[in-house]
This record gives C-alpha cells, structure tokens and sequence, in this order.
C-alpha cells in the first residue's frame, strides 16, 4: 500500500453550481500536502467530501485500503472514516473539558493514557481540566489538534486552521503544527487559501481553481515554473504587460526573452524581484525613470517608466535607498522570474 | 440509528400533524350530509363569517393601538416606571382570554357590584356580552404579541436612521411615522399576525359572550349536531380564512428585511420625557396591565375569597392531578418529538426533511378545534379499521395536543439548536461518534436550557387549552381549564374561581421565562 489517501475524479454540486469537477488527489503516507485556492475554489469542499460530510457526485475515495466512497453506493459515514478534522475556528466542544474534547473519539478503555500522551504531544499537560473558553486561540488550536489526532487517523484533514488566529502569533503556531504534525507522522491535508502558509508548513502544494487542480508540485516547482497565468499571479505581488512573440523570442524594453510559444500576443507576467537596480553603466542595464515610490511594509516599491511607450513596472528598492521622483536608474530583468503565457 | 431512520421519523411525527388537517380536508370537501351543509350556509354562515371577520379586525386594531404605543415608549423613551413596565406589559399573556371574558362579565353585568357603582356615577357602559366586549377583552390581553415584536423592532433601530431623517428638516412626529414605524413594520407585521391566530382560534370567551364565530359553530356542529361532516366543513372554512392571513403576512411584510444589516450600529438616544408627558406615559403603559391583569385577577380573587377555603373532599387536588399529569405528559412527549424533528433536519438538510419540519411546524396556527375535530375523526376510522379503542381514552388528547403544539416545542429547540455551531455535529462525527451518540454527548447537554423552555411552554399551553380539551377529552375527563369553564357556563364561577387562579398562577412561569429574556436583551 503506497497511498495514505487516494481520490479519483471527484465531482460535487451544491445545487446547479459545480463545486468540484473531476479531482484527483494522492497523498502518501507522512505526506503533508497543502490544497491551495482562492476562496471558492471548491478545496474546503474537496475536504468535506473526503471526511465524508458531504456526498460525491461521482468518483472514488480511498483511505489507506478501504474503500469509503465511489459516488453511487457505497458512502461510509464520517464516523467510520479514519480522518480526522480540524476546523477553521476549531469546533471545541464548549461543555467538555480540555482532556474530554481530546479524549471524545477514543475507547473508554485507552482514553485516560491517550489522552494523556497527546496532550502531553501538543505542551498542554497542565491544561486538562480546562474549559475551550478558557484558552488563547493558539491553545485552542493545538487541542483541536490533539483531537484530531488522538484516533490515530490515517489522515488528518485541516481547514484553514490558522485564519482565526491573530496575525502576530500564526507564524509561530505554524511551526508548532508542522513539527507536531511531523512527530506524528500522520499523512496531512491542509487547506488555505495563503500561499506563504502553503509554503512553510507542506512539501507539496496542489492549486486549485474553480472546482479542479491546476497545478501541483513543490513549492519550488510552482513558484518556477507556474503552468498558467493564474497560478504565476497567485504566489506575491506581479506586473502584467502584454507582448508579441515572434520566432521564439518576445521582445522587453529590457532585451529580449525565449519562449516556446507560437507567434501572436503573449502576457507577460512579471515578478517585483524581477527587475533589480544594477551598477551605473552595467553592459546589460536598461535605464528607465522614477515615476513614483512609496514605502510598503519597510519595502521601497518603486514604479518605473521605460523609455518605449507602455504601463510601468514595479521593482523592489532598498528601504534605506534615497529615490526621488524622476530620478534615472539602471535597472536589469532576470528572466527566470518573469512567465510568459499565451495572451488569453 | 442511521441517518435514514431519523428522517423517516420525522415524516412519522409530521404524519401526527398532518393527520387531523387531511382528514378534515377530505371530509370537508366530500359531498354533503344531507343537506346539513345547505342549511348551515343559509341560516349561520353569514353570521359566523361576520362575526369572525369583525371580530379579528377589531382585535387587531385593538391590539396594534395598544401595542404599538407601549411597545414604542418602553423602547425609545424614558418616563417613570420605564423598566419595570418592560417586564409588567407582558403580564397579561398570563390570563387566557376565558377567564378574561368570566372574571369581566362577573364584574361587569347588570347587578354586578362594579356595575352598579358605575352607574351610581352616571356611568353606563354597554353591554360586556357582544361583539364589542369581545374585542375589547381579548384586545387588553393578546397585545403583547405586538408589544414584545414592536419592541424589539423599535429598539433596534439605528440612531442613523432618525437622524438622517432629522438632518433632512423632517419633524419628530414625521420621522416616528415615516421612518421609524415602517422600519418597525415587519415586526409590528408578524407579531399582528399571531394576534390575529389566537383571535380566530378563540373559543372560550366568544362563547361566554355568546358571539358566534367558526369556532363556536365548529364545537355546536360536532356535540349539539352530532354532525363530523358539517363540523369539518365549517373547520375547512376557517382553515382557508387562516391560509390567508398567513398568505397575508408574508405580503404585508414584503421584501423589507430591515434588520438585516450586522453591522454594529450606535443605538438610539432615549427620549427623555418630562412633566405631564412622563405621566401620560406612565399612564399609557399602566391602563394594559390593569386592565388585562389585575382587574381580573383582582376580581377573580375576589370570587375566591368568598367562596372560602376548600372543603375537605373538594375536587380541586384531583383536577390540578389530572392536569399536571397530563400537561407533564404530554410535554415531555412533545419536546421528545420535536428534538427528533429538528435534529434530523440538523443532520441531512434535504428539502424532503424541511417539509416534513414545516408540515410538523404548522399546528399552532390550526385552530385547537379544528385540530380537535379532525384527530377525533381520523382516530374514529383508524379504530374502526383496526378494531381499537383509542379514540374514549386520554390518548388521543395526547396526540391533538402533539398537533396543535409541536410548534412551540420546534421553535424552542430550533432557536438553540442554531446557537450550536454545525462544526462540532461535524468534529463528533469525524471523530468516530455516530447520530445518536451526537445527540446524546453534544447537543443534549448543550441544549439542556433549550429543552426546559420548550418543556416549560407547552406545558402551559397544554394547561391552559381549552377547545381542544372540551371537544377530545374521554368522558368524565376534567382539566383544570374544562372544569373552570363548566362553572362559568353556569354562572357559578365563584365555585370555580380558586382553579383559575391556579391557571393564572402557572401562566405565569413562561412570562416570566420571557421577561428574564427581554431584559437579557436590553441590557
């Protein structure tokens, strides 16, 4: 058995809309696999319909060995199923104690030493006799962890579980999460919706748009080498400026760059770290001219004008460089952050 | 349990509702009994329809002038008793409207005390027994349901609201009447509506006042007629009157959904009332609560007092038994069903399922009557078919009352039911808890406050029935309602005075639930 979690061809509708068509999943085991979309994009859906909240259209499910769902008639109830879930604002059972929210899916017979052991996982040995109300979210969110994982769950299926968080203390939550979820060893689903959260905690993302994946790979491959323009744009701040291709090259105001894409109109999709201040009189550099900065989160975002007619392009300065307005610089493109798509 | 077995559950206990509504239907509509119907329609019709229509217009006037004045000032102004009379208007939905109708005609009949003192003064009011004494009477206790809707709909308006109004040059009294009472008007809208319910469903004191209306003709048809076929066609009737009103609702409340805005908004500036305006209203909201309940509980008292204490073999220890017990019963089974209702629609939310919940639902706007009738009728040939004898014993006023009063325990459950985040039905299932063990570990304990406020209420809406009870009860069967109201009927009401004070008494208990909640949500 070489898969922890394998979907085929799931489809789901919430009356006329398509929620999910045709997605296929496979996770294996100790795998932590982020699910990446914009809101609406069917990924939250795509969970629900494997812890088996909700029905499939069509499609299979299979968790480790067992059938679960094939869209017809076999439809294991949630209960049944060997996931495990985390919500996005954790869903603590208000009346129970921490150690009863912890030990709500385990047998009488294990539950005070289980309990006790994951609790103990999660660095809130003292915090048993707790209410949920009682904690501070990032608390709440590892107790919510503990549950899920308690069971021994052959996958742990997590929706945004850091939205509703404060800002300050995510990052660290994060980290807490991944080295817990790695000390488990259990085989992770994560949905966000945020790229940088994506990246930090999962070896593999699988983005999603409208109800199917579009792309899947490591960050590295998604972040290189996005296949459309809708992935490029999703990862950070991008410009987009349309082009020609002409005999395998596009022609920039900063030279020019290969492409395998036939001839006609092509977008270019440009990273901010794309283009970046060079020397005075570096022999590639292109000057351009300031059209306007501002000072965005202790970066330097600086538009620029090109000499050849068009929109301006944005690159990111030094905070501590002084730039006026209508100031010339040299600027050069690195073209392994720019992506080039036919225009759509 | 499956989740399929809960939703078949919850078609059998919308089938209990459903019952007596298609029996009468069928029968209503399947010909005529001997040309039973051809009479009724040429001699009484006309006067029921009058009377009916007259009758819950005038109520409703009665209750919107009362109601809405009250309701207005308690939320919007300050004047002296200002928060007490926030809880004290609600006092009057303690009295039900026969005992209203007995305690005023004991007061107010000629040679009665009161009656005599007004006329020593000049004073002569027309006669308590018609129409007119009918829709005053039950105007002065059914105004709360627009007083507690109006209310809530006032307080909550925005100060924007008004003071955009103001800064647009409109008057005070303009803005009351062009922004802030249409504002209000969904609630004032719903809350008419269910005065207009109770109106129609009114029997015990129409009948005291000897104004005849659907219900009244309805009882006559069934006992003095011994006809089911004109007693269900006459419940067709006002069945179609009810259809429309609720049609009627919906229209009057239109597309407006004020109150849908969840943004936090600054709340009104109170009017700060002094002088003779502060009296006026302080007077204003103290003339309801006399008249709709210390007048007669005064009165009724009064009756009490000098009928003395209870002798020793007085039935009144066996009536409150009876009652109790039967009450009691009832509501647990009610409360019982109800959960099984609205948790299986919390589990699959198909469209089958809120049918079957609106069909479960849709009893407390069935007259008790018409109720009463059609599950007399539907047992009738159920024990026929199966060679039973369900329809002499007490077992059938259980399910009439099942009927009729569902809807009060669905709406207290489904109020907390919607405070309990689906996320943790959906964390117990995925932690391997199956529908049973969610209902039992989360929502039971979670619900606990839920399931005693629908316990609590149609307890005392089962006490306090009185048509259904009269029409269904086996023989010899006493209520506490029943027999208060035999002895009105005989103008022996002294006889009967402590019993209805014992009503009144446990009437209490659910408005006081209820002011423990307005004051919750105005504080």
């Amino acid at each position: 058995m070489s898969h922890a979690l394998r979907v085929r061809g799931i489809s789901h509708a919430y009356g006329l809309t398509d929620s999910l068509r045709g997605v296929d999943l496979d996770v294996a085991p100790g795998e932590l696999v982020s699910l990446l979309g914009p809101s609406g994009c069917g990924k939250s859906t795509l969970l629900r319909v494997i812890a088996g909240l909700e029905r499939a259209a069509t499609g299979t499910i299979t968790i480790g060995d067992a059938l679960v769902d094939d869209g017809a008639g076999v439809h294991v109830p949630p209960e049944r199923r060997p996931v495990g879930l985390v919500f996005q604002d954790f869903a603590l059972f208000p009346h129970l104690t921490v150690a009863d929210n912890v030990g709500f899916g385990l047998p009488r017979a294990t539950r005070a030493a289980r309990t006790h052991e994951m609790l103990e996982l999660v660095a809130l040995s003292d915090a048993g006799g707790r209410l949920p109300h009682e904690l501070s979210g990032g608390e709440q969110q590892r107790v919510a962890l503990a549950r899920a994982l308690a069971p021994e769950p052959r996958v742990l299926l997590l929706d945004e579980p850091f939205s509703g968080l404060d800002a300050s203390g995510r990052h660290r939550v994060r980290e807490e999460t991944r080295a817990i979820l790695r000390a488990s060893g259990t085989a992770s689903v994560l949905v966000t919706h945020d790229g940088d959260e994506a990246m930090q905690l999962c070896d593999r993302l699988v983005l999603m748009q409208a109800g199917a994946p579009v792309q899947e790979g490591t960050p590295d491959e998604i972040c290189f080498a996005p296949a459309t323009h809708f992935v490029a744009r999703f990862f950070g701040d991008t410009d987009c400026h349309v082009a020609e291709a002409r005999a395998g090259r596009v022609v920039t105001p900063f030279g020019s760059l290969a492409t395998e894409l036939r001839d006609g109109p092509v977008d270019l999709v440009v990273r901010h770290r794309a283009l970046a201040i060079s020397p005075a009189n570096a022999h590639d550099a292109t000057a351009v001219t300031v059209a306007r900065t501002r000072l965005v989160g202790c970066q330097r975002v600086v538009s620029v004008i090109t000499e050849t007619p068009g929109a301006p392009w944005t690159l990111l300065a030094d905070p501590l460089l002084p730039l006026a307005r209508d100031q010339r610089l040299q600027v050069v493109l690195r073209p392994e952050l720019v992506h080039i798509f036919a225009a759509s | 349990m499956t989740e399929r077995s809960w939703s078949m559950s919850a078609w059998a206990i919308a089938g209990i509702v459903a019952l007596p509504l298609i029996t009468v239907a069928v029968l209503g509509v399947s010909g005529d009994d001997d040309g039973l119907w051809t009479h009724l329609a040429s001699t009484v019709l006309g006067t029921y329809a009058r009377n009916s229509v007259l009758l819950a217009l005038g109520v409703g006037i009665g209750t919107s002038v009362l109601g809405i004045s009250t309701a207005w000032l308690v939320a919007t102004c300050t004047f002296p008793g200002r928060r007490l009379f926030a809880l004290a208007l609600l006092l009057p939905m303690a009295m039900p409207t026969y005992l209203m109708a007995y305690a005023y005609t004991d007061l107010l009949q000629p040679g009665a005390p009161l009656h005599t003192a007004l006329r020593e003064l000049g004073v002569t009011l027309p006669p308590i027994r018609s129409l007119g004494g009918a829709i005053v009477t039950l105007s002065f206790v059914l105004y709360p349901y627009v007083f507690l809707l109006a209310r809530a709909a006032f307080a909550e308006q925005s100060a924007e609201a008004i003071e955009a109004s103001r800064t647009l040059g409109v008057s005070p009294f303009a803005t009351w009447r062009r922004v802030a009472l249409p504002l209000a008007r969904p609630g004032i809208v719903a809350g008419l509506a269910l005065v207009m319910m109770e109106t129609l469903a009114e029997y015990g004191a129409v009948e005291h006042f000897a104004v005849d209306t659907f219900t009244t003709g309805i009882y006559r048809a069934w006992t003095a007629l011994g006809s089911p076929h004109a007693a269900a066609q006459l419940a067709c009737v006002l069945l179609a009157v009810v259809l429309a009103l609720l049609v009627g609702e919906r229209l009057g409340r239109g597309r407006a959904r004020y109150s849908a805005s969840a943004r936090r908004r600054r709340p009104l500036e109170r009017w700060q009332l002094t002088g003779a305006r502060a009296w006026g209203a302080t007077l204003a909201c103290s003339a309801p609560v006399v008249f709709g309940f210390l007048v007669p509980t005064i009165a009724l008292a009064r009756l009490a007092w000098q009928a003395g204490v209870p002798r020793r073999g007085d039935e009144l220890p066996r009536l409150a038994g009876t009652t109790i017990g039967l009450a009691l019963g009832s509501a647990l089974l009610i409360v019982a069903l109800g959960m099984v209702v609205v948790f299986a629609r919390r589990l699959r939310p198909t469209r089958a399922i809120a049918v079957a919940a609106r069909l479960a639902g849709s009893g407390y706007a069935v007259p008790g009557s018409v109720i009463a009738v059609g599950t007399l009728i539907a047992i009738g040939w159920i024990d026929d078919a199966l060679g039973t004898f369900v329809g002499g014993t007490a077992l059938v006023l259980v399910l009439a009352y099942c009927a009729r009063f569902l809807t009060v325990a669905l709406e207290a459950l489904d109020a907390g039911l919607t405070k309990v985040g689906i996320r943790l039905d959906d964390a117990a299932r995925t932690l391997g808890a199956g529908p049973g063990r969610v209902l039992r570990d989360v929502h039971a304990p979670l619900l606990r406050g839920s399931l005693a406020t629908a316990a609590l209420l149609v307890f005392v809406d089962v006490m306090k029935e009185l048509p259904a009870t009269l029409i269904v009860r086996p023989f010899g069967f006493d209520t506490l309602a029943v027999h208060v109201h035999t002895y009105a009927s005989d103008e022996r009401l002294a006889q009967a005075a402590l019993p209805a004070l014992l009503i009144v008494a446990i009437g209490l208990a659910p408005v006081a639930l209820l002011s423990r909640a307005v004051d919750r949500s105005t504080s």
